[in-house]
């Protein structure tokens, strides 16, 4: 019985559980009679699209990393040559740079807020509700029309919105998207509006979760407020901070809507992501090589990222 | 959470949501979250609150913060209610001034019947519906498969389920693009169908490993008393599992729903045909070729569906949200 | 013989061989027991255009009637840049399918369209098409991938009543870059027009930025023989650079947005709101018609000209036939091009009915293009539908006359989406940073662009 009680770890101890017998030599018929069809009949929905939807196309990139086609002959073999073709090309240091960039700002404009802007909202008591739905709102609208409200508000003339706002203050007008400097960190305070929303949420219900007996104690050994914040809070949210950090890492280095759609990588490819040249590479130049490999480096990369989130995760979920 | 990638599988957020489905304990976490209720204090304590200067310093900052949100969150849709009722003219020359030239519903109409944005919203739904349905069988079908039937394979499908979770979906994107075009073995050609959105998107890791750990807390005696009673593998699903896995289904819809609707490039690389394109795949079309005003109105629209939704079912989807916070070790 | 043996002999291998998959693909439509031949066929209008798409039906059942062994089965496919790729992967490219001129260097290089050269030589009309025209779907060698069926060069459209505001005389827009300068500054300072406006995106800015080279004495490939060298670092090219540096730092005059596409510019410039830019004069119809300008705002005139400009560039449509179809489909091919694309400049009855259903779905006829027929019957065929002319074609006389008389000069041969692309950063530098130096961005250029050429 307890071994029926276990998580996935053990999943696959006895092969039939319901069964007593070990059953070592099976023959179809008696395979059949025991329901192996039925049981197979439940994993079809998954095989079919895992295995054409996901297992296959990954196995199929590799090989197309190292393969060139046009479609009409067979493709041919052509070693690392995309690789090669990839870290040759100018725009793949400039796009890696971008992605890096976009990452890093992202973190700098993304993080602090939803964590200051939860522990405020967590002492709330009769707005919690109202401020969690307003932090929430800008998530909840579909990315693509959020990015379009943005780059009509990034309008570049002295009449656009944002400029109308800096001429209040006597500022501007900036040229926003049309300048190279500025079009990277516009992009992302867009990002950081439609992303916000969810961390703040985890983190607020992740500060319900803090046992209050650990603040009582800190409130009795005459903690200030700040210093409760700093040797209470903050520990406790550790482990969220970390997983929510790694999953903004992996998020941006994927960035592509905002770029495609506010600046088409522009200008000069100043905005230009990694999975933007993925697309262009693939879907404007016809070359599925160069894209498949460029794929599989970065997903080679976050691979990586993701195995040191899983691990942490679960030192953290058995602890 | 995986809405914000816009690829079919997102390998961290389906850690992070499995985890805190937190299946062992279906009823810990609602005792958890009563105490919390019942607690009610956090970093302030009713003492600290009953401070004069302490209540002045917190209200102010609530206030401001709440002033802050509303302006921050809320301003964008405000002003494009605005300027989805404002003519271009005005949008263009006076972005703040409150319907100078008055109201223009036209827009709106223009948005609806000249752009045909019933059809793009139609279209939205069907993409977010289909994959929905398919999500929910491969989850469910699989989920059961995996946590309770667990025959000999189950394993290596286990971990080929989860290697998906760390190969990212970008690897795949080409390859998962070229096989939609010429579906092997069958030879189908899905571009510029539905199934092209539904079929992939029911190969999502995440929620299938939510599914099978929601499954694996569902105690065995019950299966057993079950079989016993006579039941085969389907009744054990349709009649015993499935009720008992309400909550996570309602997840599982939540996410794939949501996913679905924000979905960008993929629907913009496997739906060309503009009669077939969702909402999030038109609005950028219809940014070139329409006048600002009518593209405005279109743009509101489409953002009026899903917040009416949110607003409507807030407690949902902040608790979906949230329960990813519940990794906290 | 030994030239459509290997013909033949190419096009099984390509049919018999399957792509990645176990699947087979056709081209399309497959040669039947019976003798028949069906083939697929691209550009059929949709049903936004009832009347242009029921005159369509009607022609591919006259065209069965005429030809009982050939069964034409039309789609609404229609050439995108980021769709093409996919069709050929997939196998869903149609047995005929019209491509733009751009893409023909790329898709004769890559193997991806079907050698015609032998059936079009048996075809007495096919092959008495305008040499010049014609030479944008050969290879070096000679050879024929494609019958080009519409074509257009760029011009420089003006907006009419912004000139006539300016106190400008819109029946004499400017023929040199310094004039065009000068009449932008003015529109800039007695409008609240914007004076010029330039494409920068999406591979536009690199197209726009060839066609000024072109103008002012330069191309960006050099075809030797059948090598061909990247020429993008240029004096001609520097001068282009140089005007768009001084419209934008010096003059102001080129507005504030530089991150625009083909479908931006044309939505700018029919808002009213920008006085000039350089576009294919075919964009005609997408101004007037579908975003609703008014026919007399618009002006068109020939590309402006240096004193050693080459002349402008061309672009339009080719039919080019699927690699992998048979012999039998490929004849079938361009007996319906033929049909479909040539007989308005021989039947009278067609010519007059085509521009009807044109009208009818509230479209352009007469509109400023180049034909691709000599001028004789391009000149019989507007006599024809004289009546149904719906344009103020003396709004683009200049424009017009040009056509015969301005070369026109065929886009880069190699990888050009993929020159543009590169041309595109330069663009968007020149414009959005005012220090940006002209020179090392043409050399860094020129370095990419020779990656493109290199064999």
């Amino acid at each position: 019985m307890t071994s029926l009680l276990d998580g996935p770890t053990t999943a696959a101890t006895p092969p039939d559980a319901r069964s007593a017998s070990p059953a070592k030599r099976r023959s179809p018929v008696t395979w059949v009679r025991r329901g192996g069809l039925t049981t197979l009949l439940f994993f079809l929905p998954l095989l079919f699209s895992f295995g054409f939807f996901a297992w296959f196309p990954i196995v199929r990139g590799i090989v197309m990393s190292v393969q060139q086609t046009n479609f009409v002959t067979d493709p041919a073999f052509v070693g690392l040559d995309n690789f090669a073709a990839v870290l040759a090309d100018p725009v793949f240091p400039t796009a890696v740079g971008n992605t890096v960039l976009f990452t890093v700002l992202a973190l700098l404009f993304g993080f602090p807020v939803p964590l200051l802007l939860s522990v405020v909202v967590a002492e709330f008591r009769r707005m919690r509700g109202f401020a969690s739905v307003l932090a929430y709102l800008p998530v909840i609208i579909p990315p693509v029309a959020a990015v379009l409200l943005w780059k009509t508000f990034y309008d570049p003339r002295p009449d656009g919105l944002f400029n109308t706002v800096l001429g209040w203050f006597g500022a501007g007008p900036l040229a926003w998207l049309n300048d190279g400097g500025l079009a990277l960190p516009a992009i992302v305070l867009q990002a950081t509006w439609a992303g916000a929303g969810t961390a703040t949420i985890i983190y607020i219900a992740s500060l319900m979760t803090i046992r209050t007996e650990l603040y009582e104690a800190a409130e009795i050994d005459g903690a200030t407020v700040l210093r409760r914040f700093w040797h209470v809070t903050l520990p406790q949210l550790r482990n969220v901070i970390f997983v929510m950090l790694l999953l903004q890492l992996i998020g941006t280095f994927q960035i592509f809507t905002e770029p495609y759609i506010m600046t088409g990588g522009g200008p000069d490819n100043r905005t230009t992501s990694i999975l933007l040249l993925i697309y262009r590479y693939a879907f404007l130049n016809g070359d599925y090589g160069k894209a498949t490999a460029l794929s599989l480096m970065l997903a080679i990369f976050l691979a990586l990222l993701s195995i040191v989130y899983f691990r942490l995760t679960r030192r953290w979920s058995a602890s | 959470m995986t809405v914000k990638d816009s690829l079919p599988v997102s390998a961290p957020a389906t850690a992070a949501i499995a985890l805190a489905a937190d299946p062992q304990q279906p009823g810990r976490r609602r005792r958890r979250r009563r105490n919390v209720e019942e607690a009610d204090r956090s970093i302030l304590s009713s003492f600290d609150r009953g401070k004069g200067s302490i209540r002045v310093i917190t209200l102010l900052i609530g206030a401001l913060v709440l002033l802050g949100l509303i302006v921050v969150s809320a301003g964008p849709l405000l002003w494009l209610a605005k300027a989805a009722t404002s003519t271009t003219q005005d949008t263009l020359s006076q972005p703040f001034a409150l319907w100078p030239s008055g109201f223009t519903w036209q827009n709106l109409t223009d948005a609806l019947v000249r752009v045909q944005f019933g059809k793009y919203l139609a279209n939205t739904a069907w993409v977010a519906i289909g994959s929905w349905l398919f999500s929910l069988l491969v989850a469910t079908t699989g989920g059961f498969g995996l946590s309770v039937l667990r025959p000999r394979y189950a394993k290596a499908v286990y971990a080929g389920v989860l290697a998906t979770l760390f190969i990212p979906g970008i690897v795949s994107l080409v390859p998962l693009y070229l096989t939609v075009l010429d579906l092997p073995l069958f030879g189908w050609n899905l571009l510029n169908t539905f199934w092209a959105v539904w079929l992939p998107a029911g190969a999502s890791a995440v929620n299938v490993l939510l599914v099978k750990q929601y499954f694996d807390g569902i105690p065995r005696d019950i299966f057993e008393a079950a079989t016993i009673d006579g039941a085969g593998a389907f009744r054990l699903f349709w009649s015993i599992t499935l009720p008992l896995a309400r909550p996570i289904l309602g997840v599982v819809s939540l996410l794939s729903l949501v996913a679905a609707y924000k979905e960008f490039l993929w629907p913009l690389l496997v739906l060309p045909d503009p009669n077939l394109q969702p909402l999030s795949v038109a609005l950028p079309r219809l940014e070139a070729t329409t006048e600002l005003s009518v593209y405005l109105a279109a743009l509101f629209i489409s953002v009026l569906v899903p917040v009416a939704l949110f607003l409507v079912f807030q407690k949902q989807f902040l608790r979906s949200a949230g329960s990813a916070g519940a990794i906290k070790g | 013989m030994k030239k459509q043996f290997g013909t033949r002999l190419i096009a099984g291998i390509a049919a018999g061989a399957t792509l990645l998959t176990l699947s087979a693909c056709s081209a399309g439509g497959q040669d039947s027991a019976d003798g028949t031949t069906t083939i697929t066929v691209s550009d059929l209008p949709g049903s936004d255009a009832p009347e242009a798409r029921k005159i369509f039906l009607d022609r591919v059942a006259a065209f069965e009637k005429q030809h009982p062994d050939i069964t034409v089965e039309p789609s609404e496919t229609i050439w995108a840049a980021d769709t093409f790729q996919a069709m050929l992967a997939g196998g869903t490219m149609p047995t005929v399918m019209g491509v733009p001129f751009t893409e023909m260097s790329g898709l004769i290089e890559r193997g991806q369209v079907a050698d015609i050269s032998d059936a079009i030589d048996q075809d007495s009309v096919l092959g008495g098409l305008n040499e010049n025209v014609q030479a944008v779907a050969q290879n070096a060698e000679g050879q024929t991938f494609g019958v080009p069926v519409a074509a257009y060069s760029m011009s420089l459209l003006y907006n009419r009543e912004l000139f006539t505001a300016a106190g400008l005389d819109p029946d004499d827009p400017p023929t040199t870059w310094d004039e065009v300068r000068e009449a932008a500054k003015t529109i800039e300072d007695k409008t609240d027009a914007q004076g010029f406006q330039t494409m920068t995106k999406d591979s536009t800015g690199g197209w726009i930025l060839t066609t000024q080279s072109y103008s002012r004495g330069s191309e960006l490939q050099a075809l030797d023989g059948d090598t061909v060298t990247a020429t993008v670092d240029n004096d001609a090219t520097k001068q282009a650079l140089e005007f768009y540096r001084t419209l934008r730092w010096d003059d102001d005059t080129l507005g504030s947005n530089f991150l625009l596409n083909w479908g931006d510019v044309n939505n700018a410039f029919a808002a009213g709101t920008v006085g000039m830019y350089v576009q294919g004069a075919d964009v005609w119809d997408e101004v007037v018609t579908n975003l609703g300008m008014s026919a007399d705002a618009v002006g068109i005139a020939p590309l402006p000209q240096s004193p050693d400009g080459l002349g402008t560039l061309g672009g339009g449509t080719v039919r080019v036939i699927n690699p992998k179809a048979t012999p039998e489909q490929v004849a079938a091919g361009l007996d319906w091009v033929e049909f479909l694309d040539f007989s308005k400049y021989t039947d009278e009855t067609v010519a007059v009915d085509d521009a009807k259903a044109t009208v009818a779905d509230g479209a352009s006829v007469g509109m400023p293009v180049v034909p691709v027929v000599d001028t004789d019957t391009y000149d019989q065929y507007l006599s024809w539908v004289d009546a149904e002319i719906n344009v103020p074609r003396e709004h683009f006389t200049a424009y017009i006359d040009s056509t015969t008389t301005l070369p026109i000069v065929p886009e880069p041969s190699v990888k050009a989406q993929e020159l543009y692309a590169i041309l595109d950063s330069v663009v968007q530098a020149v414009l959005t940073q005012e220090d940006a130096s002209i020179d090392d961005l043409l050399a860094q250029a020129q370095k990419s662009a020779e990656a493109l050429t290199a064999p």
